[in-house]
C-alpha cells in the first residue's frame, strides 16, 4: 500500500457497503482497489470510534480491540468469509486504525503549537493507546524503522497493538507458528522500548 | 523528533533475536552464562542483547498491549439488548435433533446460542442440549475449544459431555442435565447484612467447589470463567461446574484476549496476563465474599477503576468484622490478594487454610502408615515389588494396574518406605493419582505416563553408609552409573570421567562387592539404589553425559527418551517419541506408546516444532487402544493444535466420526465417516477404511458388503501385510455376522498370521477364538485363546484382554465348567468404558449366577447388562428376559414388548433363548411360544442345539417351552 494513503482524509458520511468491501478484498493485487478499501475501512473505524464514545453513558461494554472486530463482523455478516480475505481485512484494518491514531496525534501536536483546541471523540481512545505506547508519533517512526529491518516483526506489532488481533490469530493470519510469532513479538517489544526510551 | 537509532548492525538482527528468545526461556540467573557463550566475546553485541532482555523483564507489562476501553460495566443482558432486533430462535420445542434428542423446553439463551432441556430418545433420560449459532470462524473456534475441553473431562463435579455434532447447520453439544440452583449470592443483589450463620450455609459448597477445582487443575485445565451462574448446587451441596467454554489447557494458549466476566476477574487478567490456577482461585474469593457479604468487593462501575481497585487492595471492607470465622476471613483475604503470587498455590492449599485436607491427596506419612499396616509390622526395611501391589486400587484384572504400577514404584524407590511415601504423595499432588479409602487410585493412562519416566518428585535421597564412605572421585563414577542406569558401561564411564578403563573396571567390581551396582552379562551396569546425583555432578556434566549416551544410542532404543530429557534436548523429543512409539506399538505396549507421543507433542509445542506427525500418530495409536478415552484425548490435542489446517481438520473429522460410530450411532456415523476424504498416508487411510467398515456394519448387510468390496479393491495390488491382515479380519467379521463361523475363524487366523504387531495378532486370535466357539470347536477356540493370553503378558490392551477373558468364561459356561460368577471381572469391565463388552461380560456372568442359583446376583448383573447394551443392541432383550426370569418386576406392557422383540429379533439364536426364558417365568404362555421355537430353531444346525448358548441352549429352550 502506498505510503501517502495513510494520511488520506476519511470520506465524510461514507456507508459501509458490505458487498463493495467483499469485492475489494477479492481484488488484492489491484492498487486502486486497495486504496478504496483502506478508505472505507478507515471511515468505518472512525465512525465507530465516534459512536462508541457517545454510547458511553448508556452502559455499553466493549473492548478497544472490538473496534476492528466489530467492523469485521459487520463486514463478514453471517457468511463465512474466505480465509485470505479475512487475513487481508485485518491487515488493512490494523493499518487503518494506526492511521487514525497517528493522524489524530499529528493534528493535536499542530494544535498545541498554536491551533485552537477542539475536543473530538477520538481523543479518549487516543489517550488509552498512548498510555500503552508512550508517544504515538515516535512509535510510528520507530515502527517504520523496524519495518525496514524486519517486516514480519513490524507487522506483528501493528496487528497486535492497532488491530487488537491476538497472537494466536496473528499466527494463523501470517501462516507461521505461534512460537515464532511470540518470539518476534517479544523481541520487537523490547527493541521498541529501547528505541522509545 | 526521531528516536536515536541504537548502534546495532543489521547483520546482528536475526542472531540477536535468536539469543534473546533462547535466553528468555532460561531462569534469570542462568542468562549471563548463556550470553557469554552465545555472544562469543563480542561485548557490544552482548550489551545489546542483555539490555533488551532487561527491558523485557523489567518493563511495563502493558507496553503495546491493545488497551481496554474505559466503559461502564454491565451484564450480558444489556449487551444482548444492544443487538439490533431479536434474532430468530435456533430451536423449536418438540423438534428432534439428529433424530435423537427431542427439545422439551428452553432453559436459556446467550450470545453463543440457546440451551434446551431435551429427552434422549435412546436412553429416555433428560439432557441439556446447547444449540450454537453458526457464526464466524472465531466463534466456531471458541466452540471447538469448549467441545474438546468437555469431551476430555470426566471428573466428578464437572459437567459431562454426552454427544456433539451438527444438525441442519447448527452445531450442538449435548450435556448431562444438571438440576439445582446457581452458586449462592450471585443472583440476588439485596446486600443483606451477614450474620455468623452465612458461612454455615455455604461452607459445604465452597469446600466442594475447591475440591472440584483441584481436580480440574490437576487434569491440566484452567476454567477461566468461574462465576455463580456457572456453578450449580443441588440440595445436598453436590456441585457441578458448567460452561467450560473458556477452559483451556494452560500450554495451549499463550495469549488470549481479555476473556471472562469482569465482575469475577482477577486483576492480572485485566492487563492480558495469562489465566492461571491463581486467577481461578481469585474468582472463588469473589464468589465467597459475595455469598457472605451480599455484595462484591471493589467499585465496579468502570472497568478501569475496577482493575485498579483489584490490583491495589484485597477488599475495601474486611470480611472478619461480619461474624465470620477467622479462618474463613483469612481464606477470602488470601484468595483476593492482588498479586497472583501471594494467593494460595493450589485449590488444595486453599482448602488447608480452612483446616480441611483435600482427601484425594495423601501425605507421605499416611502412606508409610498404610504400608506398615499392609505388611503387619513397622520394620524399616525395603519392600519387594509384590508387597506394594495392595497399595493400589487397580483393577488388576484386564488392566494389570497393580502389578505394573507397583513395579514402577519399586524401580523409582527400591522399596524404601520413606521414598515410597514421598513419591506417591507427589503423584497425588500432580493429579496422576487419588488417595481414596486408604488406597491409591490410578488409571491406566496415568500409569503409562509414569512408565515413560515422568518425574514428579524431586527426590532428595539419603545416602547409604556405603555410599557415604566413597571418595569423591569414586562417587562421581557411581553418580554417572546412577544417571545412565541401566545402560552405563565401562567404556562410556571412561569417556565421561577421563579415568583409565582398568581402574574403572576394578572400581565397578568394588561397587559390586558393596552391592551398590549390578552388572549384566552383556556388561551393562545398573545402580542398585538411587543416588542424589544432583549433589555430586554439576548440572552441565549431567546434561553432557546424558547427551553423549543418547547420541551413542539409536532412535527408539529403550531409555533414550529419558536421556534426551536429561540432556535438555527438547527439540529432539518429538522425533524420539515417534521412534519410541513405533517400537512400543510393535511390542504391543500401545498405552505406553500413546503416553510417549503425548510427551513428544508437549515438547513440540514447547519449541514450536510441527505437530502434524505427532497428532497423526496419536490418532493412530488411540485407535489401537479402542477405548474412547484415548480417542477423545487425541481429538482434543488435534483441536487445540496451533497450526490448525486442512490436514488437522481431516484428522479431527476422522476422530469425531470414529467416536460417534463407537457410540452406536448408525446412519449418522456412516454419514460422518463418508464425508472424510481419503488420506494420503496409508496407515491413516487404513484407519479411515476400518471406521467406515464398522459404521457400515451397523447400518445394513448391504452397506457392509459394499464398503468391504471397496476396501478390497484398495488393498489389492498393495504389498502391505498390515492392510492384508486388516482385510482378512474385516472379511472374518462379515462371515461371522452372516453365521458362517468356520469361515470366519479361518479368516481371522489368516489375519493373525499376517499381523505386524503383537496387539494385531492378539486381536485376530481373539476374533478367531470367538468364531471357533460359535462353530462349536471349543478346542480350537481354547488354543487360539491361550496363544492370545500368552501375548497378553506383554501386550497391554485391556479391551482385547477383556474380550479374551469373556470368551474363556463363555467357553467354560458352554461346557458347564464354571459355577461362580466372576464379580471382580465385572468390576474391571466397568473401567473399560466400552458398553458392548461390558454388556456381554455382565450377561455371561449373570447367566453363570442364574444357573448356580444365585438369583439376586443374576438379577443385578442382568439389569446392568441391559443398561449397558442399550435398547438397540441385540443382547438387550436377552438380558431383559433373563432379568424377568430372575424375578424382575415388569409391567404387562413391558412384558408384551419384550415378547414381541424376542419374536421379531433378526438373530434366531438369541430369539430362541428369549422365548425359552419367557416360557420358564410365565408357564401359561408356553403354548403360545412352542410353535415359535420349532420354527426358529430350524436356522440353527441340529448339532449345535445342546451347546450353543449365551444363557440357555436350544435344547433347553425347547424343554422349557414344553414345560
Amino acid at each position: 500500500m502506498p505510503r501517502e494513503i495513510r494520511t488520506a482524509v476519511p470520506m465524510a458520511g461514507s456507508d459501509f457497503d458490505v458487498r463493495e468491501i467483499t469485492q475489494l478484498l477479492n481484488q488484492r493485487e489491484d492498487e486502486a482497489a486497495g486504496d478504496r478499501l483502506f478508505r472505507l475501512v478507515y471511515a468505518e473505524l472512525h465512525r465507530q470510534a465516534t459512536q462508541l464514545m457517545r454510547k458511553q453513558d448508556r452502559g455499553h461494554t466493549l473492548q478497544a480491540t472490538a473496534l476492528v472486530n466489530e467492523a469485521y463482523l459487520k463486514l463478514a455478516g453471517s457468511d463465512d468469509m474466505r480465509w485470505e480475505c479475512r487475513s487481508h481485512f485485518f491487515s488493512v484494518a490494523a493499518r487503518a486504525m494506526r492511521s487514525i491514531l497517528i493522524d489524530h496525534a499529528r493534528t493535536k501536536s499542530r494544535q498545541k503549537r498554536g491551533g485552537e483546541m477542539v475536543r473530538v471523540p477520538i481523543d479518549e481512545i487516543s489517550v488509552l493507546y498512548e498510555s500503552r505506547a508512550v508517544d504515538l508519533i515516535q512509535l510510528d517512526d520507530a515502527l517504520e524503522q523496524l519495518s525496514s529491518r524486519d517486516a514480519l516483526a513490524a507487522r506483528i506489532v501493528e496487528l497486535r497493538f492497532f488491530g487488537g488481533v491476538t497472537l494466536v490469530d496473528i499466527a494463523r493470519l501470517q501462516g507461521v507458528s505461534i512460537r515464532r510469532i511470540e518470539r518476534n513479538w517479544e523481541f520487537a517489544r523490547s527493541w521498541l522500548r529501547l528505541v522509545l526510551r | 523528533m526521531a528516536p536515536s537509532r541504537p548502534s546495532v548492525e543489521d547483520r546482528w538482527w536475526e542472531e540477536a533475536k535468536d539469543a534473546f528468545a533462547r535466553a528468555r526461556e532460561l531462569p534469570v540467573a542462568h542468562r549471563p552464562a548463556f550470553l557469554d557463550t552465545a555472544c562469543r566475546g563480542d561485548s557490544e553485541f552482548r550489551e545489546f542483547v542483555s539490555s533488551l532482555l532487561e527491558l523485557s523483564s523489567d518493563g511495563d507489562p502493558e507496553f503495546l498491549q491493545p488497551p481496554t476501553l474505559s466503559l461502564t460495566l454491565h451484564d450480558e443482558a444489556l449487551r444482548e439488548s444492544e443487538r439490533v432486533g431479536e434474532p430468530p430462535t435456533l430451536g423449536v420445542v418438540g423438534e428432534s435433533i439428529v433424530q435423537r434428542y427431542v427439545l422439551d423446553r428452553r432453559l436459556g439463551a446467550g450470545a453463543s446460542g440457546e440451551v434446551y432441556l431435551a429427552i434422549d430418545q435412546l436412553s429416555q433420560q433428560p439432557v441439556a442440549i446447547k444449540l450454537l449459532r453458526g457464526l464466524s470462524t472465531a466463534a466456531l473456534g471458541q466452540v471447538r475449544a469448549e467441545v474438546s475441553a468437555l469431551r476430555f473431562l470426566h471428573l466428578p463435579g464437572i459437567v459431562t459431555m454426552l454427544d456433539e455434532g451438527t444438525d441442519q447447520g447448527r452445531p450442538f453439544i449435548v450435556m448431562q442435565y444438571v438440576e439445582g440452583s446457581p452458586f449462592p449470592g450471585g443472583s440476588e443483589k439485596t446486600g443483606q447484612p451477614t450474620d455468623g450463620a452465612a458461612w454455615a450455609k455455604i461452607q459445604d459448597v465452597v469446600i466442594a467447589l475447591l475440591e472440584t477445582l483441584s481436580r480440574l487443575h490437576g487434569a491440566g485445565f484452567i476454567h477461566r470463567d468461574l462465576k455463580p451462574s456457572n456453578v450449580y448446587v443441588d440440595g445436598d451441596a453436590h456441585l457441578t461446574v458448567l460452561d467450560l467454554g473458556l477452559a483451556a489447557r494452560p500450554d495451549a494458549s499463550s495469549s488470549l484476549q481479555v476473556a471472562g466476566t469482569p465482575a469475577y476477574m482477577a486483576p492480572e487478567l485485566f492487563s492480558h496476563a495469562q489465566a492461571t490456577v491463581a486467577s481461578d482461585l481469585y474468582a472463588v474469593g469473589i464468589m465467597t465474599y459475595e455469598a457472605l457479604v451480599g455484595s462484591r468487593p471493589h467499585d465496579e462501575r468502570n472497568l478501569e477503576t475496577l482493575a485498579r481497585a483489584r490490583s491495589e487492595s484485597t477488599a475495601p471492607a474486611p470480611i472478619d468484622q461480619r461474624g465470620v470465622p477467622s479462618e474463613v476471613a483469612n481464606l477470602v483475604h488470601a484468595l483476593l490478594q492482588p498479586s497472583p503470587a501471594d494467593r494460595p498455590r493450589s485449590a488444595a492449599e486453599a482448602l488447608s487454610l480452612l483446616g480441611h485436607e483435600f482427601l484425594e491427596h495423601a501425605s507421605a506419612k499416611e502412606i508409610v502408615a498404610r504400608l506398615n499396616e499392609l505388611r503387619g509390622d513397622s520394620s524399616v526395611g525395603a519392600l519387594a515389588p509384590e508387597q506394594l501391589e495392595p497399595l493400589f486400587r487397580g483393577p488388576e484384572r484386564l488392566f494389570r494396574l497393580q502389578s505394573d504400577v507397583a513395579k514402577e514404584l519399586w524401580l523409582r524407590t527400591r522399596g524404601v518406605p520413606g521414598r515410597i511415601g514421598a513419591e506417591i504423595s507427589a503423584w497425588t499432588r500432580a493429579g496422576l493419582a487419588r488417595w481414596e479409602d486408604r488406597q491409591v487410585c490410578i488409571d491406566r493412562g496415568a500409569a503409562d505416563q509414569l512408565l515413560t519416566g515422568v518425574r514428579v518428585a524431586s527426590a532428595r535421597y539419603e545416602r547409604h553408609d556405603e555410599q557415604r564412605a566413597l571418595e569423591q572421585g569414586d562417587e562421581i563414577v557411581l553418580a554417572h552409573i546412577s544417571l545412565l542406569t541401566p545402560r552405563s558401561r565401562v567404556s562410556v564411564l571412561a569417556e565421561l570421567t577421563h579415568r583409565p578403563r582398568h581402574e574403572l573396571q576394578q572400581l565397578v567390581q568394588r561397587f559390586q562387592a558393596l552391592s551398590l551396582v549390578r552388572v549384566s552379562e552383556s556388561g551393562e551396569i545398573e545402580a542398585r539404589s538411587p543416588l542424589d546425583v544432583e549433589r555430586v555432578l554439576s548440572h552441565e556434566t549431567m546434561r553432557r553425559s546424558q547427551q553423549l549416551m543418547a547420541t551413542a544410542m539409536a532412535p527408539g532404543d529403550e531409555g533414550r527418551f529419558q536421556l534426551l530429557i536429561g540432556a535438555e534436548s527438547i527439540s529432539q523429543l518429538p522425533e524420539e517419541s515417534l521412534a519410541q512409539a513405533r517400537r512400543l506399538v510393535r511390542a504391543g505396549r500401545t498405552g505406553l506408546a500413546f503416553a510417549y507421543v503425548l510427551q513428544g507433542l508437549s515438547a513440540a509445542r514447547q519449541v514450536g516444532a510441527p505437530e502434524l506427525d505427532l497428532l497423526e500418530e496419536l490418532m493412530l495409536v488411540a485407535h489401537r487402544l479402542v477405548t474412547p478415552a484415548q480417542i477423545r484425548r487425541a481429538l482434543h490435542e488435534s483441536e487445540v493444535c496451533e497450526d490448525y489446517g486442512p490436514r488437522v481438520e481431516q484428522l479431527v473429522a476422522l476422530g469425531r466420526a470414529s467416536l460417534v460410530v463407537s457410540q452406536g450411532a448408525r446412519q449418522r456415523g456412516l454419514d460422518m465417516i463418508t464425508a472424510v476424504p481419503p488420506f494420503e498416508s496409508r496407515r491413516l487411510e487404513l484407519l479411515r477404511q476400518r471406521v467406515r467398515m464398522l459404521a457400515a456394519r451397523r447400518v445394513s448387510p448391504r452397506h457392509h458388503a459394499e464398503v468391504l468390496d471397496d476396501i478390497d479393491s484398495w488393498v489389492e495390488g498393495m504389498q502391505w501385510p498390515q492392510a492384508k491382515s486388516a482385510l482378512a479380519g474385516f472379511r472374518g467379521w462379515q462371515s461371522y455376522v452372516s453365521g458362517r463361523y468356520e469361515e470366519a475363524a479361518r479368516f481371522h487366523l489368516e489375519s493373525a498370521r499376517l499381523g505386524a504387531t503383537a496387539s494385531d495378532r492378539m486381536i485376530a486370535l481373539v476374533n478367531g477364538a470367538s468364531a471357533a466357539m460359535e462353530a462349536g470347536d471349543f478346542a480350537a477356540a481354547s488354543a487360539s485363546l491361550s496363544e492370545a493370553m500368552t501375548l497378553a503378558e506383554d501386550v497391554r490392551s485391556p479391551f482385547t484382554e477383556a474380550r479374551a477373558v469373556w470368551l474363556e468364561r463363555s467357553i467354560a459356561y458352554r461346557q458347564d465348567a464354571v459355577d461362580e460368577p466372576d464379580l471382580e471381572l465385572v468390576e474391571a469391565a466397568a473401567h473399560l468404558e466400552v458398553d458392548t463388552v461390558e454388556a456381554l461380560i455382565c450377561l455371561t456372568e449373570a447367566a453363570i449366577a442364574w444357573r448356580s442359583g444365585r438369583t439376586d446376583t443374576a438379577l443385578r448383573l442382568a439389569r446392568l447388562s441391559s443398561q449397558r447394551a442399550g435398547t438397540d443392541r441385540p443382547y438387550f432383550v436377552l438380558a431383559r428376559t433373563l432379568a424377568i426370569c430372575c424375578g424382575e418386576n415388569v409391567s404387562d406392557e413391558e412384558f408384551a414388548n419384550v415378547q414381541k422383540a424376542a419374536r421379531e429379533s433378526p438373530f434366531p439364536g438369541l430369539a430362541i433363548q428369549c422365548v425359552g426364558l419367557l416360557a420358564r417365568s410365565r408357564p401359561r404362555m408356553a403354548d403360545l411360544l412352542r410353535e415359535l421355537v420349532t420354527g426358529l430353531s430350524q436356522s440353527i444346525p441340529r448339532r449345535h442345539w445342546p451347546t450353543r448358548r449365551e444363557v440357555i441352549s436350544v435344547d433347553e429352550a425347547i424343554r422349557f417351552c414344553l414345560g
